[in-house]
């Protein structure tokens, strides 16, 4: 009997080794979301959908958490040719094509709906200048709508003056959107913001509401204003080297399959930020709405403004033009359909 | 001849509820014994039959005595134990129900002091300053409350409102630490090791303090609660990418003695049962 199992047992963990490793193709990934998150779970629902699909020749091998180090870190592993693919957010997005930061620039977007027609509609532009640059997009799953945190309420553009706020290091969008405002931001890496917020070196922050709970920065302040500062881009990539060492069966199950499950993570991800906002509210912060048409046009005059000092860095004058527009000609046929 | 009726019946009243108490508390302490012996047990699987028995007893008792602190926090203490041990490794839901459990076991505790209580639902700021009228006596409700629930953030980080309360468990963790930081073989060290150790730092991580917790954490229990090096393995380890150091951990864990401490022979015995099942995952955890 002992024997039995023990032979049962071998042969059991033969097959979960074959199954582990026997991927006629497998795919070195890298993300910072850990494991057990949202980003995660459906990460690893796409793994499982192209494992099953392939008849098991294809698959990810995954590194959570930020293992493999922070998206730069990540970048270079993947010239090496140590990883090939990797979720990104912005920063890591625009170190391979810088043109796809107009996604997150200031003020372009006032609802989700707008986002999504955007995406949409320069999709095969973002495409391209991913595959220009050795890469190809598995599927977008963008981090969401950032917005300002402080300590004390703001409403208008002159109340934002009156702080001390952070901007990331090395972050131009951020930048360009305060400089716009007339403010001069105080560059802190990530990291040291809470203890900031604490000492008061800073007294306004910007990210999304799920990451203001995760990140506990939602300890140190009182106020969100609710216009979105930007909606910060994510996407899935893969080395297009990697992506061409596939048969052409495999890339459409990959590909296929990416978009699906971005979908739904970005889906999934809106739900928890909306979610996220609820629990912001009972933990105390006070969520302030600038009421009327001329705030709102302020802001977007301030957009509008920060946008430019990014041409010829990021993007051309003339993409930033056709992608305004669209939002533009998008709003206003909603307004008269509403 | 009414009165003597009136004073035979609350004499027989007063008996009763003395036998009833005097029951209850034999009972008590047979299921403080109980979980010690359980504590001592090292086959999980008589350890698994057993603390399930135990805790629908303590569950039971409770039922007479709901306000009885040292019924709760056995509670609370229990079905933490059961959770970790063994609904984890079957079914993270299942363990998610027991966790939170074992939490609102261990707050009725805390709800009893009123100025901290008006703080449990509110902003995690003012929840920490309360926990400053707090004293030494409420070190085991506030280490295993905080045990409890931040177990069961780190199984809930899909849901907003959990995550939101880690603020409050580290609080928690924090008066642990200045009251008796070496209180139950100094595990606040090990919560907070694990806290900052399975982070990357721009996701609010910090290594090189989870280090130092563990590190204080092993000095406070001598080595002896093997635990500590499961999770400075499946944490620090794993985060740094330092595949040696996650192996020595793990065979220390592996190599030590069941009797190292025979008072926690189960938790070594867990801790060993994970050890095995981490050290099969190495492939998957190292570039």
């Amino acid at each position: 009997m002992k024997r039995l199992s023990t032979t049962a047992l071998c042969s059991l963990v033969f097959l979960i080794c074959e199954d582990a490793f026997s991927q006629e193709y497998l795919i070195k990934f890298a993300t910072l979301a850990p494991d057990g998150s949202t980003w995660m779970n459906v990460m690893k629902e796409y793994d499982n959908a192209v494992r099953r699909e392939s008849g098991g020749r294809l698959g990810f091998k995954i590194y959570s958490g930020g293992k493999a180090g922070d998206e730069k870190d990540v970048l270079r592993k993947i010239q090496l040719g140590q990883f090939h693919s990797g979720g990104f957010t912005g920063v890591g997005l625009g170190e391979i094509a810088p043109k796809v930061r107009i996604l997150d620039s200031p003020f372009l977007f006032e609802t989700y709906d707008e986002v999504d027609h955007i995406y949409r509609t320069f999709a095969k532009e973002f495409e391209e200048a991913f595959e220009e640059n050795g890469y190809v997009l598995l599927g977008w799953a963008e981090v969401g709508f950032v917005y300002i945190f402080s300590k004390s309420p703001i409403l208008t553009s002159e109340d934002v003056k009156r702080n001390k706020v952070w901007v990331w290091e090395g972050d131009p969008i951020a930048e360009a959107a305060f400089r716009a405002l007339g403010v001069s931001p105080i560059p802190l890496s990530i990291t040291d913001v809470l203890t900031s917020l604490q000492t008061g070196l800073v007294n306004a922050v910007y990210t999304s509401p799920l990451a203001a709970i995760s990140l506990q920065w939602f300890t140190r302040v009182k106020y969100m204003l609710d216009v979105p500062l930007a909606d910060a881009a994510g996407a899935v990539v893969i080395s297009k080297r990697k992506f061409d060492e596939l048969p052409p069966d495999l890339r459409e199950i990959l590909l296929r399959n990416g978009r699906k499950h971005m979908e739904k993570l970005t889906a999934l991800s809106r739900e928890d930020n909306r979610k996220s906002i609820q629990v912001l509210q009972k933990n105390g912060i006070e969520i302030t709405l600038p009421s009327g048409v001329e705030l709102r046009q302020r802001y977007y005059e301030i957009g509008k403004s920060a946008r430019r000092f990014l041409v010829g860095k990021l993007y051309s004058e003339d993409f930033l033009t056709r992608v305004e527009q669209a939002v533009l000609d998008f709003r206003s046929k909603r307004s008269h359909s509403r | 001849m009414e009165s003597k009726v009136i004073l035979l019946l609350l004499g027989t009243v007063f008996l009763s509820a003395c036998v009833q108490t005097i029951a209850l508390r034999s009972t008590a302490s047979i299921v403080d014994y109980g979980l010690e012996a359980i504590n001592e047990e090292p086959d999980l699987e008589l350890a698994e039959q057993s603390i399930a028995a135990n805790l629908k007893l303590l569950e039971g008792l409770l039922k007479g005595e709901p306000e009885n602190e040292r019924l709760l926090l056995l509670a609370c203490r229990g079905y933490s134990s059961y959770a970790l041990g063994f609904a984890e490794d079957d079914s993270v839901e299942r363990a998610r129900t027991f966790y939170l459990r074992a939490r609102d076991y261990g707050l009725r505790i805390l709800r009893k002091k009123k100025e901290l209580a008006q703080t449990l639902e509110r902003d995690p700021e003012s929840f920490r300053q309360r926990l400053s009228t707090l004293s030494d006596d409420d070190t085991p409700a506030a280490f295993w409350v905080a045990n409890a629930w931040g177990n069961y953030v780190r199984l809930s980080l899909t849901d907003p409102a959990a995550v939101a309360d880690l603020p409050k468990v580290e609080a928690l963790f924090d008066f642990v630490l200045q009251h008796d930081e070496s209180y139950f073989y100094g595990s606040a060290h090990l919560a907070l090791g694990t806290l900052y150790g399975s982070r990357p730092k721009i996701l609010g991580g910090n290594l090189e303090k989870a280090r130092r917790h563990f590190e204080r954490c092993l000095e406070l229990s001598d080595g002896k609660f093997l635990l500590a090096y499961v999770y400075y393995a499946m944490t620090y380890a794993t985060q740094v990418q330092d595949r040696q150091k996650f192996s020595s951990l793990l065979s220390k864990v592996e190599e030590a003695s069941i009797e190292l401490l025979p008072e926690q022979r189960l938790a070594n015995a867990i801790a060993k049962k994970k050890a095995r099942r981490l050290m099969e995952k190495i492939s998957e955890l190292f570039e």
